[in-house]
């Protein structure tokens, strides 16, 4: 449908909405909001078990390291031990193959601490380990220095104990330390490995939870709704006019759901329009198909020569009135989708006028039409056909809706840039909200004065655009109306702009008071 | 068709409707006056009564109906002449029955249809009766 250009009088454009209200939640909204949550979740569960793993990795390679040690001090223990037994045998025996075995198991010794030195990592241990080397060091001494004295083996033993039990009793402490080591260590393992299956299992419930919520919500607040709206499209389309669904819930449904209701108001609408306009098409034709017959009898009947050519005249007038009415119907069918061809032409509007107010001036005695023009050409580039369309639609019009007579005045002039055509009746007027639609097709005019289809006015709204121009019309009821086209001027003439004074003061007509002649 | 010589009034506010009416019952020997809205056609017939009122129903200003209440209304003679209704709007038997006349006629007209009406209407004579709430369209 469309609306005319400028409408004077009439209120703002009723297709204009109350904004609709704006929901909170939104498809979109709930979308990205479930994503990254879901996303904050799986980040948080992957950043634990990351961490997790780390400790784990950590706990398993304390206690990797300190079983090490264990070992070495284990180990070490069991050297010194088989050292002390073979050098006081060597004492004994005073074999030379035992001592080279001594010497072995003292480098093993040095080999072992050094060992030990390599796992240790706290202050605590490294002292500890520091005082072992010492003590056993000195103890090798004094083994070495007593056993060169001379003494026996006893003495030696004997002599050399305190410093054999200091080391033995570090030895088994720093043993102690690290199956202490171990042990914690291992706890740790075990504590993380609890915890890491206790939060795998409530992110899994999480996720259970949430997958629940959302496949809840995406039923609920999405499907459903679709559902509903392909269901109301089905019912539609089976011919169903009133099938509409409710608006509700989320934002874009909400929306989607609001737009098919309108849509099919639109449709519904637009459906009621047409039949109208049919009806009133088939109305408008009935007044000169009567009028044919009605002409055609008395063509038979009359007996003189005068009375058969006014006869005659009649018919032709009637036939022209039907050929209007099927022209226009042809056109505005063409316009309306969108086909109007113009074979654009430097054309005089006077030409136009003069042509159009010669073939209405016989059609009726009740109206004067009077012609207002300058003297100059006025040119505009348009097709000459359309444009004598539009005055002869106007012009029709005019006499239509002055049932009771009365002068019309056409007048041509221009204003800067644009020749300005005017059609001023003296006739019935309109109200505002009639002006409002006047140039809508389909629109009638109310059944209780002169009935038309209300193409005419359309069908000239979209020629004048089509030429790059304007229509716009002022009326009071009762007094008359007045329509101003105005189109773009040929780019050839442009002299000076004359401004011819218009009848286009607030009403259409004057009764009396015309300071101008037509 | 063998009429008696009458007086008709015609009101349409088609003026060729008129026109044509006006032509053709002329060659049968009527006397027929025109009228283009329901105004003119009550001040013709203050002038001079008629003996059948063609009417259309939709006009300007005053209706085919509201016509034909007001001449039962003022009455002095006019309430006493058969109207026949013509025109193109849906449910014109309906208008004719709130108007009470028992003779209509949709348009395009069947001109012997037409010819008939008018006959039976000089002949039977019988005026509108309406509604008591008066017309609507």
């Amino acid at each position: 449908m469309d609306t005319g250009p400028e409408r004077h009088g009439g209120p703002a454009d009723p297709r204009a909405k109350a904004p609709r209200a704006r929901r909170a939640v939104s498809v979109r909204g709930l979308a990205v909001g479930s994503l990254v949550a879901f996303g904050a979740i799986a980040l948080g569960v992957i950043a634990w078990h990351i961490w997790s793993a780390t400790q784990l990795q950590r706990s398993m390679s304390t206690v990797i390291t300190e079983t090490h040690s264990l070992e070495v001090i284990d180990e070490l223990q069991l050297t010194l031990l088989m050292f002390q037994r073979l050098s006081n045998l060597a004492l004994v025996t005073g074999e030379a193959a035992l001592s080279d075995t001594t010497e072995e198991l003292g480098s093993r010794m040095e080999r072992l601490l050094a060992e030990a030195g390599e796992d240790t990592d706290s202050a605590e241990e490294q002292r500890f380990l520091g005082d072992i080397e010492d003590g056993v060091s000195a103890y090798l001494r004094e083994r070495e220095r007593l056993e060169a004295s001379g003494l026996v083996m006893e003495q030696v033993v004997q002599r050399t104990r305190p410093a054999f039990d200091a080391v033995v009793a570090d030895l088994e402490a720093l043993r102690q330390m690290n199956a202490e080591e171990v042990e914690e260590a291992a706890a740790e393992a075990r504590w993380a490995g609890r915890l890491a299956i206790g939060v795998g299992l409530g992110a899994l419930a999480l996720l259970v939870l949430a997958s629940v919520v959302v496949a809840f919500g995406v039923s609920r607040y999405l499907l459903r709704p679709l559902l509903a709206l392909h269901d109301a499209i089905a019912r539609l389309r089976a011919g169903e006019a009133e099938a509409r669904v409710d608006a509700g819930g989320l934002r874009e449904t909400a929306e989607l759901n609001e737009g098919f209701n309108e849509l099919a108001d639109a449709l519904m609408h637009q459906r009621e329009a047409q039949l109208t306009f049919l009806a009133g098409v088939a109305h408008d034709l009935r007044n000169p198909l009567s009028a044919l017959k009605l002409g055609m009898r008395s063509l038979g009947q009359q007996h003189t020569e005068g009375g058969r050519e006014r006869t005659r005249t009649l018919l032709d007038r009637q036939m022209d009135r039907l050929a209007r009415m099927v022209d226009d119907l042809l056109d505005a069918a063409r316009i309306e989708s969108g086909h109007l061809e113009l074979r654009p032409e430097t054309i005089d509007v006077r030409d136009a006028v003069a042509d159009v107010v010669r073939l209405y001036a016989p059609t009726s005695a009740d109206h004067q039409i009077e012609t207002d023009m300058p003297p100059q050409p006025v040119l505009i580039e348009g097709d000459a056909l359309r444009i004598e369309q539009v005055v002869s639609n106007l012009l029709s019009n005019a006499i239509k809706f002055s049932p009771g007579g009365g002068r019309i005045e056409v007048t041509v002039g221009w204003e800067e840039e644009d020749a300005v055509l005017s059609v001023a009746d003296q006739g019935l007027g309109m109200e505002r909200d009639e002006l409002r639609d006047i140039f809508r097709p389909f629109r009638r005019r109310k059944p209780e004065s002169a009935p038309g289809a209300g193409l005419g006015l359309s069908v000239v709204h979209r020629i004048v655009s089509a030429h790059g121009g304007t229509i716009d019309v002022e009326s009071t009821p009762g007094v008359g109306s007045t329509f101003h086209v105005r189109l773009p001027r040929s780019g050839a003439a442009k002299e000076t702009s004359w401004v011819r004074t218009m009848r286009s003061e607030p009403h259409g007509g004057h009764v009396g008071q015309d300071p101008h002649r037509g | 068709m063998g009429d008696t010589l009458a007086k008709i009034l015609t009101v349409d506010d088609d003026a060729d409707i008129s026109e044509s009416l006006r032509c053709l019952l002329e060659e049968l020997g009527h006397e027929v006056r025109t009228a283009c809205d329901g105004n003119d056609g009550l001040r013709l017939l203050r002038q001079e009564l008629a003996d059948l009122v063609i009417l259309d129903v939709e006009m300007p200003q005053l209706t085919g109906p509201e016509m034909a209440h007001r001449m039962i209304i003022e009455d002095s003679g006019k309430e006493d002449i058969p109207v026949l209704l013509s025109s193109g709007i849906v449910g014109l038997d309906d208008v004719a029955a709130r108007v009470g006349t028992p003779y209509f006629l949709a348009k395009p007209v069947d001109v012997d249809e037409l010819l008939a009406l008018v006959e039976r209407a000089l002949r039977e004579k019988i005026p509108p009766s309406p509604d008591l709430e008066g017309p609507r369209s």
